[in-house]
């Protein structure tokens, strides 16, 4: 075997890597090789200043900040994974002011706008905004089976009950909503409803001129996670016949 | 088992994977339960217990601080997505360092890294072919000095002989380990790390030798 040949295997031998028939081969050409002595000898050393790297400790903010990076991942897909009544108090802390402001929304918007556009009869806006927001015609209305009969409550409007339904949708009905699909929300209400902007608000037309069932109140509440949206179904139809 | 690829996470049997010095008292086991069970503190234990085989070895594969966090944040995030995949009993350094040398190799493609020097280099710049011998000269140079040649010279090694001479040389893993992580052969490792040795030898001394003339 020639200089080049047992070079590569001593590049093996020095760290251990040869089986004992091979070590045996690079031993005795060693002892007869004064060039091949002296090149394990170079190698030997080159091995103990790369082998040294290991040695070499690295800055430990490196590792707080790959941590913290993985940290914050890992707690954004937890919160996506979980309903949101099963979400640790923290989480649900760090909301406290969406969570008030979209209470306060429901709660304000349910009872201020349907008492706003009773007492101005006259006002169009709301109408259109309906028929935009994809809701039943007059005329379809009319030809509805199960029209509610809502004119005793509209003149009394301090004495409905709102039924004040608020829906949690599952995760995966959530991102359909983030993405678009009212079809999803739709299927999951059995109500025709529409998307909205940024706590978008749509509401029914005056119900004083032809007793016509209310679409629910939808309200929904954008958070910092594109793949998390609260939505608010507040149903308007009335109790008595 | 059968090897399934996904995420860069090959399944390989515990034959190659699992001969570790790693014995059953792993704490590094009970936190892999509780993780997978959804406890987001244990999975922060598991990687404070592994932080520095991830990064380490992301930057010898790297050799760049910012890459290797990169990486590094890649790798554990490859490990919540696919914690359930990894089987209790088995080794899980092994399987982490697959993980690593997987993303780091995705990461090198992604960002189609052209500043891989080659040892040829050296021979262009017509220095004294003569050898030195780095006994002879290394003392002279300072423990920070002859880190970076050696970083130099990793970053001159071919993706997967430097991949295999990192976990041989530097993690110290045997040549069956580091087969068994890098899906090859013990053939192919002895190899490439003897390919990876020589060249790295050639490098220093010559790195070493035209440092001291100046
Ligand atoms: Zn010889």
């Amino acid at each position: 075997m020639n200089c080049d040949s047992i070079q590569k295997l001593i590049a093996l031998y020095s760290e251990g890597d040869l089986g004992a028939a091979q070590a045996t081969t690079v031993e005795t050409h060693l002892l007869s090789c004064a060039a091949c002595q002296s090149f394990l000898n170079e190698l030997e050393a080159s091995q103990a200043m790369v082998k040294a790297l290991a040695a070499e400790t690295l800055d430990p903010a490196s590792f707080d900040r790959v941590r913290q990076r993985v940290m914050e991942e890992v707690s954004r897909a937890q919160v996506a994974h979980t309903p949101w009544w099963r979400l640790p108090h923290s989480v649900l802390a760090g909301w406290s002011p969406a969570w008030a402001v979209g209470l306060a929304l429901v709660l304000g918007l349910g009872f201020l706008l349907p008492w706003r556009f009773w007492r101005e009869p006259a006002a169009p806006e709301p109408r259109e905004h309906a028929v935009a927001s994809g809701s039943p015609t007059h005329q379809q209305v009319a030809a509805s089976p199960t029209p509610v009969s809502s004119a005793e409550a509209v003149q009394k409007p301090e004495l409905r009950q709102l039924a004040l339904r608020r829906k949690v949708l599952p995760r995966h009905r959530l991102a359909l909503a983030a993405q678009g699909e009212p079809e999803s929300i739709a299927a999951e209400t059995e109500q025709p409803v529409e998307q909205g902007a940024v706590l978008g608000v749509e509401t029914t037309p005056p119900a004083d001129i032809v007793a016509e069932p209310l679409p629910p109140l939808l309200i929904k509440l954008m958070t910092d996670d594109p793949n998390i949206v609260i939505v608010w179904l507040v149903d308007l139809e009335t109790q008595e016949k | 088992m059968a090897p399934t690829s996904n995420g860069g996470i090959l399944m390989v049997d515990d034959a190659r994977l699992g001969s570790g010095a790693h014995t059953g008292d792993d704490p590094t086991a009970r936190w892999l339960q509780a993780a997978k069970a959804g406890d987001a503190s244990a999975f922060e234990q598991i990687m404070i217990l592994h932080q520095r085989q991830v990064l380490s070895t992301s930057l010898r594969l790297l050799g760049d601080v910012k890459d290797a966090q990169d990486a590094a944040q890649e790798v554990f995030l490859r490990l919540y997505k696919y914690l359930n995949r990894f089987q209790d009993g088995r080794q899980f350094p092994p399987w982490l360092y697959r993980i690593t040398v997987n993303v780091c190799r995705d990461l090198q493609r992604r960002r189609q890294k052209t500043t891989m020097l080659s040892f040829e280099d050296l021979r262009e710049t017509g220095e004294a072919i003569e050898p030195a011998s780095a006994t002879d000269l290394e003392a002279e140079f300072s423990l920070a000095e002859k880190r970076s040649f050696v970083k130099e010279a990793l970053r001159r090694l071919p993706a997967k002989e430097r991949a295999a001479v990192v976990l041989r040389d530097i993690e110290g893993l045997s040549t069956r380990e580091v087969a068994g992580i890098l899906g090859s052969s013990e053939i192919t490792v002895r190899s490439q790390v003897s390919s990876a040795r020589l060249k790295m030898k050639l490098f220093l001394e010559r790195r070493l030798k035209a440092k001291k003339r100046l």
